[in-house]
């Protein structure tokens, strides 16, 4: 060999462990970090909102079905307007029952819900028949029957379809009152199934006819031009009566397919143009047509269910031989798909993609971070991609309307057109990045984002969201595979916050991640120190009980912007007036229960370990003093007590000592016990509750419809309620804007974001907003609908709401650390393999090892 | 004509200089020739594993990876005096301590019987290799097979009306992990002995037996001596992969096993998981600086043993 070669193999060397640099790639995390300041040249997207519709009545809804016609967009709205009630006497309603049983339940079905509000105590008028064997062999319409009310009435509804057509800059050019669509005078009744571009500019609609007369139904392809005009003539679809068709979609040939689903399953068929049958394509044994269908470069596809586990793919239709082509897997893609004539097209949390269904790769069209909407209305939307640099979105805001509105307003349907403009109007800002896992989801939060940044002339706030991190590829059927996946993007946010380059402000709540490991790394701000320098601020505001619970060492790492309780709850009668108990006391409440009625039911003897653990880990793990009691007769007997309370089954969840019992009863044929039904024949002691507001308190009083308590779980400490942080906030200690993210957080926790705290997302942590909305549902307006469920808040109620919450001591969540070598190892002793003594020895061991590492 | 003396010399010295240059600048060349074929090599080496090993020693003396602030020993005196961290030094070195020697006794006394007269060594030499092409994955479910709580063993065991033994979750874990650290490394060690024992001269064997010597005296004497550097080396090779023991026994028991397979690199990967850089940083340099102690007493000892046998 000589030298040269010997260079050339050297060099080569050289390179390929210089190659092995790549891997030193930074992560993206959003690319942005801090101090990041927004250049001219960055992308952005100006946004034009145009208020396409908006509904009469708060009743009337609705739904829309986005068309693009070239350089026009397509608006198809189906109006359902209520229209007045109509009371119908007994006698009437039942003789039509019997005239034509199918027209009468559709009336009253719809508004089920209604009835079941308008009745006072539903359950124990309905709960026999319910139980009733006859019942168990009765037909669907015929179980709702016991829903009636006597006095049935329906509404005289009325649909309202129309077409309207916008240009790109938001002009209206064209709109129709589709009114050939609905047969009501010939006694039918329509349904738009699927709207689709035919290539040729005119839009073809599946319509489904319903005959009340006679019972069947009929589909037909409608073809239209933009100015609504039937253009061709119709295709009918019909088939087999039973057949129900969902879908349509063209391709370049001439050729239209229809997803069908009949007796068969679900099929494609492929039809020409003048509706006569070509092909008709089914999947494998193994899989299972999904009933969408895509239509771009020239082709069809359509979606793909495996039958063994979870997979997503979508097939080309071969539409001369009705078979399938080369599957593209599309498993584990994030993001809801949309297809254009130019590809696919994903709509993630953090903004629009295309999808090269090719390489698999993905480039960002917008990101929401480069536009100024607020994303809190961009919920429910149809968002099409017309080019890279016009973005068109439709969409309707949700009116939760309980506790912000008094009076709730129909919102509008609104058009809003995004467009790429060449100059960053926020040039100059700088960035301040909130990391977090479902910011996007978080209407609170993406609307404070929107405020603040039209009001900062100085920041801007750009979100990260961390779920996209999750690979979803590598999850499968198994939750597990969720947490693992979750787990790692978590520890995504880990590293970056290690690394120097984490968000300045980051979110956690409701479980999903825990800011106590930043706090004990000191990579988070004390927020009483820099609330020092706020002089609006004023600690004494918020609720110091709950506060406190989230203090290190007088400092203030994390704040809570809302919280719950979690607990158990049942009769006063049957399980005393108490606010804690031991196991000792539990035991004996439970053993002096009358004959028939139940401890607890659906929790697994883990969860119930687990929840009891979760309240009084102080009493057995102290790592001030790196000392670990598990090897302690008190927790043998929580062992015992989740042994024998808890389900031994993940699938059924009951009892073991009474899962005979139960299932004689008939009260959990289905793998869970059904609760209301234990309770409204007061067979049931106690429940898990989760108090998100003080509503949750009426809402048990009314499910048990006697005088209740709540209760922490069993634990030596009798420890009440816990409490656990449904929101909170933190900043990065080495965010070099420390008081502009204490601004943004403090947006957060001023009263008028605290007052529209909605139920669900956990009761405010500031004492007069919480007493404020107290005082709201004290005296609600008058609006029918105003509680969801249950009954009005009473003043006893509001007080033992108050009185839980002022006397709570207990932060639920704990060391998931400790948790887990728990779980792992009390299996074997509840099927029997070891004693609760050697189970405990072996945790006290594990444990104690941990304590010790990380004292 | 005569040259004076002193022209003569200087140019004589003048000759010598210019030859001497030449030898430097030849060896200089080769050396440079030489340095070429091992910068990859070198950058590799400097790239991945020196700069890292540098960072973290100056990571140690730091506060936290976002505050660089010199600390002093500060990180190195909360490592030791960290309970977990002394249990895990502990346990590592206990380990070593008995599985190390282990392993080169067995494995040499497998060598000194295949490189004998037995019929079917061939076979036996291929089976105790088994172990080696078997993934780490499949070993962990081999011993979880063996030696959970409803585990093979306990089954057997059983029969005999003896009660199920935890065996991963008691004080014998430690015995069930020697054993797997040898039958893992036994196949591995014997191949190096017996590839030591035929560079054994036979004809020393052969003289000392015309001399009288018996087979023990023969070994000690003779073959041992020329074992002593394969012996340094299975050695070393034994200590650095009782080490590693650490994977098998993640596998088989998780981030906090029972408190006797607490192994030091438990320890650092439950620090990586808490972020806690600093203590991984100053535990990864305690334990590297007993590597090395552990690694120079060795080479200390092959080193005066070596000229021992060359005397």
């Amino acid at each position: 060999m000589n030298n040269v070669v010997r260079r050339a193999i050297a060099l080569c060397i050289a390179i390929l462990m210089l190659l092995s640099l790549a891997a030193c790639k930074p992560k993206e995390n959003g690319g942005k970090n801090k101090s990041t300041v927004i250049s001219a040249d960055d992308p952005y997207f100006s946004s034009k909102e145009i208020e396409v519709f908006t509904p009469k009545n708060i009743n009337d809804s609705v739904s829309n079905y986005v068309v693009p016609l070239g350089d026009k967009v397509g608006i198809i709205l189906e109006i359902y307007e209520y229209g007045e009630q109509i009371v119908r006497e007994e006698t009437e309603w039942k003789e039509q029952m019997e005239l034509n049983p199918e027209f009468e339940p559709e009336a009253v079905a719809s508004e089920s819900t209604d009835v079941i509000e308008e009745s006072t105590e539903p359950f124990e008028e309905t709960g026999d028949e319910i139980t009733d064997d006859d019942s168990a062999e009765t037909t669907d319409w015929e179980d709702m029957e016991p829903e009636y009310p006597d006095d049935g009435y329906y509404y005289e509804n009325n649909i309202k379809r129309m077409l309207l057509v916008y240009d790109l800059e938001g002009n209206r050019v064209g709109e129709t009152e589709l009114a050939f669509l609905s047969n009501q005078e010939s006694g039918k009744e329509s349904y738009i199934q699927s709207i689709q571009g035919d290539g040729q500019g005119n839009i073809a609609l599946l319509l489904q006819s319903y005959d009340y007369e006679t019972g069947r139904s009929d589909t037909e392809m409608v073809t239209m031009d933009a100015s609504g005009k039937e253009v061709k003539p119709r295709v009918s679809l019909s088939g087999s009566e039973n057949e129900w068709y969902s879908s349509v979609a063209f391709d370049g040939q001439g050729y239209f397919y229809v997803c069908s689903y009949g007796e068969t399953g679900s099929v494609v068929r492929v039809k020409d143009a003048q509706g006569r049958d070509v092909s008709t394509v089914k999947a494998n044994e193994s899989q299972n047509i999904g009933g969408t269908l895509y239509s771009f470069g020239g082709s069809v596809y359509v979606d793909v269910y495996s039958n063994t586990g979870y997979e997503y793919k979508i097939y080309p239709i071969d539409p001369v031989n009705g078979s399938l082509g080369e599957p593209i897997d599309l498993t584990g893609l994030q993001g809801s798909l949309s297809f254009g004539p130019d590809g696919m097209y994903l709509n993630k949390a953090g903004g629009i993609y295309s999808y090269d269904i090719q390489t698999k790769e993905q480039t960002e069209i917008i990101a929401w971070n480069d536009t100024d909407l607020d994303m809190s209305d961009f919920w429910y939307g149809s968002c099409i991609p017309m080019s890279k640099d016009k973005i068109v979105y439709v969409t309707q805001e949700y009116n939760f309307g309980i506790m912000t509105d008094e009076e709730a307003k129909p919102e509008p349907l609104k058009l809003v057109i995004l467009t790429r403009e060449k100059v960053n109007p926020n040039a100059g800002k700088m960035v301040m990045v909130l990391g977090g896992f479902g910011i996007s989801y978080q209407s609170d939060v993406t609307s404070e984002i929107y405020k603040y940044n039209k009001e900062s002339t100085k920041y801007r706030i750009e979100t990260v969201d961390y779920y996209e991190m999750i690979d979803y590829s590598e999850i499968g059927d198994d939750y597990t595979d969720y947490l693992k996946a979750f787990s790692k993007a978590t520890e995504q946010l880990y590293i970056d916050m290690i690394n120097g380059v984490g968000p300045d402000i980051l979110m956690a709540g409701e479980g999903m991640m825990s800011l106590d490991r930043f706090a004990a790394k000191g990579l988070l701000s004390d927020l009483y120190e820099l609330a020092e320098k706020d002089e609006s601020f004023s600690k004494e505001d918020y609720i110091q009980s709950v506060l406190s619970l989230f203090e290190t060492d007088g400092k203030l790492y994390q704040f809570p912007t809302g919280f719950y309780m979690i607990g158990l709850v049942g009769p006063t009668r049957l399980i005393g007036d108490r606010t804690g108990w031991t196991v000792d006391e539990f035991n004996e409440v439970v053993n002096g229960l009358p004959a028939g009625v139940y401890p607890i039911v659906n929790v697994t003897q883990s969860d119930l370990l687990t929840q009891c653990l979760t309240l009084s880990m102080n009493s057995f793990v102290d790592y001030s003093k790196g000392e670990v009691r598990f090897d302690d007769p008190d927790f043998y007997k929580l062992l015992e007590l989740a042994k024998t309370y808890g389900s031994d089954s993940e699938v059924n969840p009951m009892p073991v000592d009474y899962a005979s019992d139960i299932k004689e009863d008939g009260y959990g044929d289905s793998g869970y016990v059904d609760e209301y039904e234990l309770i409204s024949q007061g067979k049931l002691a106690l429940r898990m509750t989760y108090i998100y507001s003080p509503t949750a308190i009426s809402n048990e009083r009314y499910t048990f419809s006697e005088p209740i308590t709540f209760v922490g779980y069993p634990s030596s400490n009798k420890s009440g309620m816990a409490c656990t942080a449904a929101q909170a906030f933190a900043i990065n200690a080495e965010s070099p804007n420390q008081d502009a993210a204490w601004e943004f957080i403090r947006h957060f926790i001023a009263k008028e974001a605290q007052m529209a705290r909605q139920d669900y997302s956990g009761a405010p942590i500031r004492r007069d907003a919480l007493e404020a909305q107290i005082e709201k549902l004290l005296n609600p307006p008058e609006q029918s609908d105003y509680y969801w469920y249950g009954d009005q808040l009473t003043q006893e109620d509001a007080d033992q709401y108050l009185a839980m919450i002022d006397s709570v001591s207990t932060l639920s969540g704990t060391d998931m650390d400790i948790v887990s070598i728990v779980q792992e190892e009390v299996p074997a002793y509840f099927k029997g393999l070891k004693s609760a003594e050697d189970v405990a020895k072996i945790i006290q061991d594990r444990v104690m090892t941990l304590v010790r590492e990380k004292s | 004509m005569t040259v004076p003396e002193t022209e003569t010399a200087n140019n004589n010295g003048g000759s010598m200089v210019r030859i001497n240059n030449k030898k430097r600048f030849k060896k200089l060349r080769e050396a440079l020739a030489f340095a070429k074929y091992l910068v990859p090599s070198f950058l590799g080496v400097s790239l991945f594993f020196f700069g890292p090993m540098v960072q973290i020693a100056v990571n140690s003396f730091q506060k936290s990876p976002t505050n660089p602030e010199f600390v002093g020993l500060r990180n190195y005196e909360n490592v030791l005096s960290n309970a977990a961290f002394l249990q895990a030094g502990e346990n590592t070195l206990m380990f070593s301590l008995f599985a190390v020697p282990l392993a080169v006794v067995l494995s040499l006394i497998l060598a000194l019987l295949l490189n004998s007269k037995m019929p079917g060594k061939s076979v036996f030499r291929s089976m105790l290799l088994n172990p080696m092409m078997v993934p780490v994955a499949s070993i962990v479910l081999i011993w979880q097979v063996l030696f959970s709580f409803t585990g093979s063993i306990n089954t057997y065991l059983g029969y005999f009306g003896i009660d199920k033994i935890d065996w991963m979750k008691s004080d014998l874990s430690r015995i069930v992990i020697i054993l797997l650290f040898l039958w893992k490394t036994l196949g591995y060690n014997m191949v190096l002995f017996l590839a030591a024992l035929n560079n054994v001269p036979p004809e020393l064997i052969d003289t000392s037996k015309i001399d009288g010597a018996g087979s023990t005296r023969r070994f000690f004497s003779i073959s041992l001596v020329y074992l002593y550097p394969t012996i340094f080396f299975v050695g070393i090779m034994s200590l650095i992969s009782s080490f590693k023991i650490f994977r098998e026994v993640y596998l088989l028991t998780g981030d906090y096993p029972y408190s006797s397979l607490y192994m030091l690199q438990h320890f650092m990967n439950n620090k990586f998981r808490q972020l806690d850089y600093q203590a991984l940083c100053s535990s990864a340099i305690v334990m590297a600086l007993v590597m090395i102690l552990i690694v120079g007493i060795l080479f200390l000892a092959e080193f005066k043993l070596g000229k021992e046998v060359e005397e």
